[in-house]
């Protein structure tokens, strides 16, 4: 009912553009500019205090008290209402997947094991059903990533927001690589550890030819730019290495067990690369090193059960915060694609079990924008910075919180699912009672 | 001879805590969500031999009784997950469509720590469930999470009336017409499974009643399966159905009113919301996930307000995890019903309490705070719908179970002897759900 | 030169195996075994006693007997001799691993619905069918000194009947001492993943074949008295083949290896009443006194956890192993030894037990043994369990299980007290037949110097002693940059052979390499140490299936 409420209301109060279609409501996204005033600014750069906020061209165009509104401005009042900075899930598979056991309607994976050249953002839906269900909790943008062999393909940041994928990339790319691995896959995994440690050495030692052909590639491409030449060619693969390899865009290396945690740290580390490892799982055994090499961490799901069947049960919720207190740079992600939504209570989890409600904060707003390089545009309530974020009528990471309002790059975004459509179609549904 | 003195030595321990389960605990000065008779600031609940004996201000016991101080904490009842399938060795028997006569309480395992971390999400009793590769599947065991006992029946929570599983819509339709050829391959079939099978076994009973009266000289070839067919006829057996689809719900209710049977529990029943009056009209009962949807197409037309429009509805609602995962943490997934919904504290907390036990028709044992009911008790920091909720005790008959501050992190009870350290397990998040584990040895399906 | 090593070996093996006389008549079945240590049974020896035994049969122990004219005397001064050992459990015997029967996957076969020997129910097997004399499994068991095993068929669910078989003979007649007088039961699904595919399903078809058997015999008798006007009783082979087991005449020996097994198995016989002897128990340790409350008699598996590996390499990163690392390990060991420890825990809580030798190599059977004796067991019940107990539990202790007049003569011969390491059994007598052993003296092997640096490369000559044949050859061994690369040839066959790998550690050298064996490969490992010019070592053939000593040493450099 509340639902209902807050959207009819919304439609009421900023003239909501709505179409009516077969009887059901549209309701669109609207640009221009916003007032929220009087309400609690938790910015996660600068402190937590009440004052008003203008939403102009996109962007946060001024914080102060008494702000005045400039014409054609629509006034939110949030006294009583926390404002937040748009949420980051750092991991995600969202717009890719759609339905996730028919596999016709899933872009995530491709064939191949060296296939950097894969862009999931070529594949993003900017219609797929999850993505509306995931803004209703606050989440404004996403890492969504292809997955499979060793180089499954090369991520992108997106806002939750646009009809292109173009208009929803968030200016961060990186390539994702799983490192070998001399864990066990599951329970289907019979392997025994000799098996699985052939497996990872074979593993790593393919890896390890790889990346020389790739020094090389790098090495031949850029003489060739010294030369003013231009190469015939055609590498799409190695193509898509070259940023890598020269140290300016991001490997994303999924690494989850302790020793390979450190094999991974030594192979980053001997080939000098600008890398973020995910996953890492047994981060918590191996934090110091993580710390002491100065590589970030995407760490998640936090809800998740032991890696082993000797560690405590809540070592997964407990994970983040040990790096992060150990001074890693800590993001979170979901790892998810239709519960993404979930992101704030992943959070909320790892707060709980040592990291603390501000660094959990920040790890799905401002540590994950300054680990992608973005820092000047999201994850914090700054002037200047793009207008991604929303507001709620209490602690975003309770689930009894709702949001009431939501911004991307300035536009509105109307609160509304497939689940919430579904809710206000069958609640009090008619005819009752007849069969 | 030293190392076996001290192997016998703990052996020992083991074998003397096996005796008695039934305990006695005092928790003092907690806030106490009674679930059917409100909250209760200050107050003390007191277990004696395994059962809830008082609950007031100032009670005292015996020097010997331990006590729980839950000053500034929250003492709900302990939480119970209608579907579950921690404890059990094995899952799914995914030869027949029909597998009425197998029993997961038979393979029990109490070493499965899957249990102990249960427990250490607040969770006393779950229903361990057969896998839904089967229309009719196999008959479940509703369990006491005794963590640390080593004989199966220890688990079994004695009493609790037989549920059996079954399984609509695609998890069938792949196993048995996708995968061997044979019938079900499609709803249209589903149905037919049932009807033949109800109806043979009603024939299985006229037989045997014939023989027994001395009508036939010859006994009927025992069949066991078909018992157990004829014992879900006579309303001996729970029915407990896992089920997505509005016209699969529809379908199985239309079924059983032709066989005149009534006690049904659906699970999952992700489109339980658009037959919610339905539901309620023919007295079902609905099991659902908080927010699960899109791991298949017979969920894409999902809402996570489910729980709320099946409660408003009037339909006995329950969360359940089908998870190793959820189930340490269902206080929350209950939590979610607020986001979703907006249901009171009370009702949301209904959802994995009163509502479960009465599914597993349970509910004069458990499910709530009230003198006379088994003495299972979850104690909170936070309140349990809170994201900052953390699970302090967990008593099951009056013994404390999951303890906060005694909590050692290997809780293995029976290891490898052939392995060092144990096996670290890449798992993919979504990974933890056992419902069709054993139906295929490569392809991994969801739920 | 490894076929034909191959092929001569077996020949050998064969001569050796076989009671010596095989090839030239018997000359007598009387024997008088005399002044020995006689372990009459665990726990009470005779000193300078003398053993009569004429026809199959003990006729006498004890001091100052008369040695019988025709007699064979063998001088057994300062030697031991023990009862014949029983085998509580055994697939000796049988063909390996009974792959057909519901093994195959048939395309024809319904997974819900499939023939009873494709679901591992053939209750009605005998060993009778299956047993094959001239199976090398027994002659190995009887090395090892054992006289009679009771065996039962390979399968899962109801595999079969058990039967007693005497570990000496011709002929499946000659070998059989009791018939059918077990059934062999486990909660093993099918193999094929038809139904049972799981053991809930083997649980629930446990009871209904129980319940199916019990039904017919009842059928079968009305039928008897009054056939007329009544349907007729099928004939179901595997329904019938549990009527001796639901009317109590034969116990079902329940494949139990671990705690839920037995739980789970003595949960099944709870309900449905059928006596049970516990089998291939691993983990009885757990549960010895629910065990000992029921009476139910437990058979314990000869196999043990793999013995934790010394690596040095390894030792280094245990030290440098965190407290939780160290705790793990601790509780690793711990549960290695808890299986180890398991005899010694029955004994101390007065559970006997006899051994299953199902799950262990028969090489395996001594070392097993003496690491249960480590772990605590005495040796008096060590000897009960291959002995007393087994005879008590298979009913067969008015003819065997000790050595005392009337007796079956099973004994064994050995030079010293069974149990030591260094122990030779020197004859073994099964129903009165003598089996010399020859007594291998065992070189003292030698251990390679890891820090050693040795140089391979040059060409060898070598001699090889292959179970008392000799073989003489030449190795040529390169060295190359990664190592080294090689071949050898023997006055065999002349024929050279390459290694498929030479790995040198420290003095220790390994070569490898794949022989053709009959159309099949066997792998070959050449394991020897280097000194110098010197090599000496073994040769492994077939995974064991043979061995021969090699020595030689280098002729010439490269």
């Amino acid at each position: 009912m509340l639902r209902t409420i807050i959207i009819i209301g919304l439609a009421l109060a900023f003239g909501l553009g709505s179409v009516s279609m077969q009887g059901q409501r549209i309701v669109k996204s609207k640009n221009g500019s916003f007032l929220l005033k009087n309400g609690t600014l938790v910015t996660v750069s600068n402190g937590t205090f009440v004052s008003d906020l203008l939403v102009e061209d996109g962007k946060i165009a001024a914080i102060g008290e008494s702000l005045a509104a400039p014409e054609g401005t629509t006034v939110v009042d949030c006294r009583d209402q926390f404002v937040y900075p748009g949420f980051i899930d750092s991991g995600t598979q969202l717009g890719l997947r759609e339905v996730g056991s028919v596999s016709l309607t899933s872009d995530h994976s491709e064939i191949g094991d060296f296939i950097p050249h894969m862009e999931a953002l070529t594949a993003v839906n900017p219609n797929g059903v999850a993505i509306p269900v995931t803004r209703v909790n606050g989440i404004t943008s996403a890492i969504t990533k292809p997955s499979g062999g060793t180089f499954p393909g090369t991520a992108a940041l997106i806002n939750l927001h646009g009809y292109t994928p173009d208009q929803m990339f968030a200016g961060y790319k990186a390539v994702i690589m799983n490192f070998p691995s001399t864990g066990k896959r599951g329970w289907r995994d019979r392997r025994s550890e000799e098996d699985i440690k052939k497996d990872a050495e074979k593993a790593i030692k393919k890896l390890d030819e790889t990346w020389s052909k790739i020094k090389l590639y790098t090495k031949i491409d850029s003489a060739t730019m010294a030369l003013n030449k231009s190469r015939d060619d055609y590498n799409p693969a190695m193509d898509a290495m070259l940023e890598v390899a020269r140290g300016n865009r991001h490997l994303m290396v999924e690494v989850n067990k302790k020793s390979d945690i450190e094999s991974a740290i030594k192979w980053i580390t001997e080939n000098k690369l600008n890398a973020i490892l995910t996953g890492v799982k047994e981060g918590f055994r191996v934090a110091d090193q993580i710390a002491a090499a100065g590589i970030p961490v995407i760490v998640g799901p936090v809800m998740d059960i032991p890696a082993r069947e000797s560690d405590r049960y809540d070592i997964a919720y407990a994970n983040a915060g040990k790096m992060q207190k150990a001074g890693v740079k800590v993001a979170l992600r979901t790892d998810s694609y239709e519960n993404v939504r979930n992101l704030p209570y992943e959070a909320g989890f790892a707060a709980t079990y040592g990291m603390g409600v501000d660094e959990a904060l920040r790890a799905i707003t401002l540590s994950p924008a300054e680990m992608f390089g973005v820092a000047d545009q999201l994850g914090s309530l700054d002037v200047g910075k793009h207008a991604n974020l929303f507001v709620s009528d209490g602690d975003p990471f309770e689930t009894k919180t709702d949001i009431l309002h939501l911004f991307i790059g300035g536009w509105k975004v109307p609160l509304e699912s497939r689940h919430t459509l579904l809710y206000d179609e069958f609640l009090e549904r008619d005819p009752i009672g007849q069969k | 001879m030293k190392i076996l003195s001290i192997l016998t030595t703990l052996l020992l321990v083991g074998s003397l805590t096996a005796q008695s389960l039934q305990g006695d605990v005092l928790i003092k000065n907690g806030t106490v969500i009674t679930i059917t008779d409100g909250i209760k600031e200050n107050t003390d609940v007191l277990i004696k031999n395994g059962k809830i004996k008082s609950i007031g201000e100032g009670l005292s016991a015996g020097d010997q009784v331990k006590v729980i101080d839950a000053d500034g904490m929250y003492v709900m009842p302990g939480i119970i997950d209608a579907h579950s399938h921690a404890g059990i060795d094995v899952v799914n028997e995914p030869t027949a469509p029909i597998t009425a006569e197998v029993f997961v309480g038979d393979v029990i395992n109490p070493y499965a720590v899957s249990l102990y971390r249960a427990l250490a999400g607040g969770v006393t009793v779950s229903h361990a469930m057969h896998g839904s590769a089967n229309a009719i599947g196999g008959q479940c065991e509703t369990m006491k999470h005794h963590f640390g006992e080593e004989d199966p029946e220890a688990f079994k929570m004695q009493g609790a009336p037989r549920t059996i599983k079954f399984a609509l819509g695609e998890n069938p339709m792949r196993v048995h017409g996708e995968g061997n050829g044979i019938q079900p391959k499609s709803r249209m079939g589903i149905e037919q499974v049932f009807r033949k099978g109800f109806s043979e076994a009603l024939e299985y009973q006229k037989a045997w009643k014939k023989y027994s009266s001395g009508g036939a000289n010859v006994a009927p070839a025992y069949d066991l399966r078909k018992q157990a067919l004829v014992d879900i006829l006579n309303g001996d057996i729970i029915i407990h159905c896992h089920s997505y689809r509005a016209d699969e719900i529809l379908m199985l209710m239309n079924v059983l009113e032709d066989y005149g049977v009534n006690k049904i529990c659906f699970q999952h029943v992700n489109e339980g919301f658009k037959v919610a009056p339905e539901l309620a009209a023919f007295g079902a009962h609905a099991s659902v996930f908080a927010d699960w949807w899109a791991y298949k197409f017979e969920v894409y037309y999902s809402t996570a307000y489910n729980a709320a429009i099946l409660t408003r509805n009037n339909v006995i609602t329950s969360i359940n995890s089908d998870s190793g995962e959820l189930i340490r943490h269902l206080y929350h997934e209950a939590g979610k019903t607020q986001k979703y919904g907006d249901l009171t504290d009370n009702e949301a907390l209904k959802l994995i309490t009163l509502h479960p036990a009465i599914q597993l028709g349970i509910e004069d044992r458990v499910g709530s705070l009230e003198v006379g009911k088994d003495g299972d008790v979850a104690v909170f920091k936070n309140h349990p719908l809170s994201i900052y909720a953390v699970p302090q005790y967990t008593i099951v008959d009056g013994l404390v179970r999951f303890d906060i501050n005694e909590d050692p992190a290997d809780m293995r009870m029976d290891l490898n002897p052939d392995e060092t350290i144990p096996a670290f397990h890449e798992i993919d998040a979504h990974d933890h759900h056992r419902c069709m584990e054993g139906a295929f040895e490569s392809l991994f399906s969801h739920h | 030169m490894i076929k034909k090593i191959l092929a001569l070996g077996f020949l050998i093996c064969l001569v050796t195996l076989m009671p010596a006389q095989s090839d030239v008549p018997d000359v007598t079945s009387t024997y008088a075994i005399t002044n020995a240590n006689v372990v009459v049974k665990p726990g009470q020896m005779l000193e300078g006693a003398t053993i009569i035994i004429r026809d199959g049969l003990i006729e006498n122990v004890g001091k100052n007997l008369q040695i019988p004219f025709d007699a064979e005397v063998i001088a057994a001064d300062s030697l031991f001799v023990y009862a014949g050992f029983v085998a509580a459990l055994s697939h000796a015997g049988l063909p390996k691993a009974d792959d057909k029967k519901g093994g195959n996957s048939n395309s024809n076969v319904k997974k819900h619905d499939p023939p009873n020997d494709v679901a591992g129910i053939t209750p009605e097997q005998s060993i009778r069918d299956l047993l094959k004399p001239s199976d090398g499994s027994i002659s190995a068991l009887r090395k090892e000194g054992f006289s009679i095993a009771h065996v039962v068929p390979n399968g899962r669910m109801m595999s079969g009947k058990g039967s007693l078989i005497i570990l000496s003979g011709n002929t499946v007649e000659d070998m059989v001492l009791a018939e059918n007088m077990s059934l062999y039961g486990s909660l093993l699904p099918s193999k094929t993943r038809v139904y049972p595919a799981t053991s809930i399903a083997v649980m629930s078809k446990w009871r209904e074949l129980y319940k199916q058997a019990e039904l017919a015999t009842d059928h079968e008798k009305k039928y008897k008295s009054a056939p007329s006007g009544m349907k007729r009783p099928s004939f179901d082979s595997s329904i019938k083949a549990l009527y001796s087991v639901t009317n109590k005449s034969i116990p079902v020996f329940f494949h139990a290896p671990k705690t839920l097994d037995i739980s789970r198995s003595m949960a099944l016989q709870n309900e449905l009443g059928f006596n049970m002897v516990l089998t291939d128990v691993k983990q009885g340790f757990k549960l010895k006194d629910k065990i000992k409350s029921k009476n139910i008699p437990m058979v314990i598996s000869l196999g043990l956890p793999k013995k934790a590996k010394e690596d040095k390499k390894k030792k280094v990163k245990d030290e440098e192993a965190d407290t939780e690392m160290k705790q793990l390990m601790e509780r690793a060991k711990q549960a290695k030894l808890a299986y180890v420890s398991q005899a010694a825990l029955l004994e101390d809580a007065n559970v006997a037990f006899s051994m299953s030798i199902k799950d262990v190599k028969t090489s395996d059977i001594r070392a097993n043994l003496r690491r249960m004796i480590e772990a605590g067991l005495s040796e008096d019940a060590a000897l009960a369990s291959l002995t007393t107990s087994p005879a008590k539990l298979l009913g067969i202790s008015a003819m065997a299980g000790t050595i005392e007049r009337g007796k079956m003569a099973n004994l064994i011969v050995t030079d010293t007290t069974y149990f030591k390491e260094k122990a030779n059994i020197k004859y073994v007598f099964v129903d009165g037949k003598k089996y010399k052993q020859e007594v291998k003296k065992k070189k003292d092997k030698k251990e390679g110097d890891k820090d050693a640096v040795i140089d391979l490369s040059g060409t060898w000559s070598l001699s090889i002693d292959a179970q008392g044949m000799q073989i003489s050859g030449t190795m040529e061994i390169e060295k190359t940059d990664d190592g080294y690369t090689g071949t050898m040839t023997t006055d065999m066959d002349d024929e050279e052979e390459t290694f498929d790998s030479i790995e040198v550690d420290g003095s220790s050298v390994t070569l490898k390499m794949t022989s053709d064996v009959n159309g099949s490969s066997a792998p070959v490992v050449i394991s020897a140490v280097v000194e110098g010019d010197e090599f000496e070592g073994s040769v492994d053939i077939a995974n064991g299936m043979m061995t021969a000593e090699v020595s030689g040493s280098k002729v010439s450099n490269p």
